[in-house]
């Protein structure tokens, strides 16, 4: 079930007094009377200052399951507020939300674009989903498909958040090493022994 | 003119050196104006040099050269110093609230687009936290460096509390008005140790009232003097430090120094009678020291092969012992004119159950509030028992939620003006 903007508004407000033993949080807090008149089924989360690109010109391929590589295939930059980063056509850069989330054990989620963002060709993310319990920035996808530079700026709205209530809450919350950050950062690929079977059958 | 040549060339390449370090993204304002101001002040120093002429007196360009290459000595740490204020490891987040808070301890109640200070915090390849002020042509700038392993790790951020004392001292000229206690108290000290003090400079016929006119006898004193005029500075960062941020003052200096490093230099006071003072007047300045935190020290020896050296410290640090009330007495004046607002052991918990939950706070009024939570999370041991991925990785997961919350506390701040 999707929760409602008022309810989301509710969940964040105990949130914010310390009313709930495992609570909702979502800072800095979207303005909860705003959010609460919008009627809608989401909360818009903003861009943050950090950002990952491909080291291109030193990184050959990426490789699954490569643990032998220990230099990383991208470079971090931090773009201030009042900066401004130019995402240019194909490009693809790893950002992070503004805000830090805290799911509950029973709540989960899904980040989706906003089609403000992507008639101009800004696709946010491609691995949408937020399981429950999930604590820290999140990370966007950003890629340009559209044919012009498009400059976005820390602090933009860029994303909404759709938060939905699970049947029964986890019972165990397991967060995974992408979770207490607020600098977007890649692991390597794990092996998958199912697929190395495979790979291996005939050999 | 061969130096003349030199000398420009020399120039030139600094301006070539600024001119790359120009095009570093930096991560706020106040570092790259810094630059600017450098690059200004060499452009100015090259054209000097480029005026003359072959009838310019040889003389004058030869100082002229020699102040240029003075300055080249000079400025060129503080290029890396700036150059490196544009790292990625250094805490970013952190500049903001650093900066609002030494505004309101050196301009209390001026908004911050109003204000003279700029701040450039930066990473040191050198293990210790380090304050440069009062930089030719910089005046306004206050320089803050952390050693460079630690200069992304928040939980540290107290101490950069104590290089904002050094700022202070200046300001507010303390050294010159220190000078008489700081003289009466050396003099009541060699009095006080006549015996010895006649054996170590026999000087014949001297009296004990005639210690501070007499022109042989002022020159043996000067460097307890000194001594202790230096450590009344550190002992007066370290008050300004703890009184700022409580009790995360202790922890992140036990973090950093712990056990000293054996030999003491003059300029500080012993490490374990640094401590004691600190605990001593802790609960002044309203906060609570860690139990045992004395015991974590070792007793730190000052090696000098001098007896005189030796004898003249012991004076200095048994005249130090005499400033502290004073020192502690003008640092509650600090706080008092300051603008900082009143950290909170409520609001510490606040923060604390948030980041109990893996989460930043809202709202919070300080960042020592905030800093003090950090440590008592850290300093937990069932800390994220709940989450094991987050146990594991406890100390990146607690700096990761601390800098999110000091961009929090900025934003704000940001948007209520």
């Amino acid at each position: 079930m999707i929760l409602k903007a008022d309810r989301l508004s509710d969940l964040l407000g105990e949130g914010r007094d310390g009313a709930a033993a495992d609570p909702l949080v979502i800072v800095p807090t979207p303005d909860l009377e705003t959010l609460r008149k919008q009627g809608t089924a989401s909360v818009d989360l903003r861009l943050g200052t950090w950002f990952l690109q491909a080291r291109q010109a030193r990184t050959a391929f990426l490789k699954l399951g490569d643990q032998s590589e220990t230099r990383e295939p991208v470079t971090t930059s931090y773009v201030p507020f009042g900066g401004s980063f130019i995402l240019h056509p194909q490009s693809f850069v790893l950002a992070m939300t503004l805000e830090w989330i805290s799911l509950p054990a029973d709540l989960a989620a899904y980040v989706i674009g906003k089609s403000s963002w992507g008639r101009y060709g800004l696709i946010i993310a491609t691995a949408t989903g937020v399981h429950p319990g999930y604590k820290g920035c999140l990370t966007l996808e950003l890629t340009n498909v559209g044919e012009i530079p498009i400059e976005i700026k820390p602090g933009v709205s860029i994303c909404q958040l759709f938060i939905h209530r699970l049947e029964s809450a986890a019972a165990e919350v397991s967060i995974s090493d992408f979770g207490g950050l607020r600098r977007p950062t890649l692991r390597p690929i794990r092996p998958d022994p199912f697929a190395e079977k495979l790979a291996h059958a005939y050999q | 003119m061969a130096l003349l040549a030199y000398a420009q060339q020399r120039l030139r390449s600094f301006l070539g050196e600024l001119d790359r370090a120009a095009e570093s993204d930096f991560p706020y304002p106040d570092s790259r104006k810094a630059l600017e101001l450098l690059r200004a002040q060499f452009r100015a120093k090259l054209k000097q040099l480029e005026d003359f002429t072959a009838d310019s007196d040889p003389n004058v360009v030869s100082q002229q050269c020699q102040i240029t290459l003075r300055d080249l000595f000079l400025f060129l740490p503080f290029i890396g110093f700036i150059v490196r204020s544009t790292e990625l490891r250094n805490a970013f987040e952190a500049f903001g609230p650093f900066l609002r808070l030494a505004v309101d301890v050196l301009e209390p109640g001026t908004k911050l687009a109003n204000r003279k200070i700029q701040l450039v915090i930066s990473s040191e390849w050198n293990y210790s936290p380090h304050m440069y002020d009062r930089i030719q042509n910089l005046d306004d700038f206050l320089f803050i460096g952390l050693p460079a392993p630690e200069s992304g790790n928040p939980l540290l951020l107290p101490l950069a509390g104590h290089e904002l004392g050094h700022a202070v001292w200046h300001y507010d000229d303390m050294r010159g008005s220190l000078q008489e206690p700081a003289r009466a108290a050396i003099v009541d000290a060699i009095r006080g140790n006549w015996e010895e003090y006649i054996r170590i400079f026999a000087i014949e016929n001297l009296k004990p009232d005639q210690i501070d006119n007499d022109l042989a006898a002022l020159a043996t004193w000067r460097l307890a003097l000194n001594s202790c005029i230096s450590q009344a500075e550190e002992t007066f960062c370290d008050f300004l430090g703890l009184a700022i941020f409580g009790e995360s003052y202790f922890y992140a200096f036990g973090y950093l120094l712990s056990p000293g490093l054996g030999s003491r230099s003059y300029r500080y006071p012993e490490i374990v009678t640094r401590v004691s003072h600190l605990v001593a007047v802790a609960k002044a300045l309203g906060a609570e020291a860690p139990a045992d935190f004395v015991k974590l020290f070792e007793k730190e020896v000052y090696a000098s092969a001098s007896a005189a050296d030796r004898f003249l410290i012991e004076i200095a640090d048994e005249a130090l012992e005499k400033l502290i009330p004073e020192l502690c007495e003008r640092t509650l004046a600090v706080i008092k004119k300051s603008a900082l607002a009143t950290k909170s052991i409520e609001q510490t918990k606040l923060i604390l159950d948030r980041f109990k939950r893996v989460a930043p706070a809202e709202n919070c009024r300080t960042i020592a509030d905030m800093l003090n939570a950090a440590w008592m999370a850290y300093n937990s041991n069932d800390l994220w028992s709940e989450y094991p991925s987050m146990q594991k990785r406890k100390l990146e997961v607690l700096k990761e939620v601390v800098l999110k919350n000091l961009e929090i506390f900025e934003i704000e701040r940001i948007q209520s003006e």
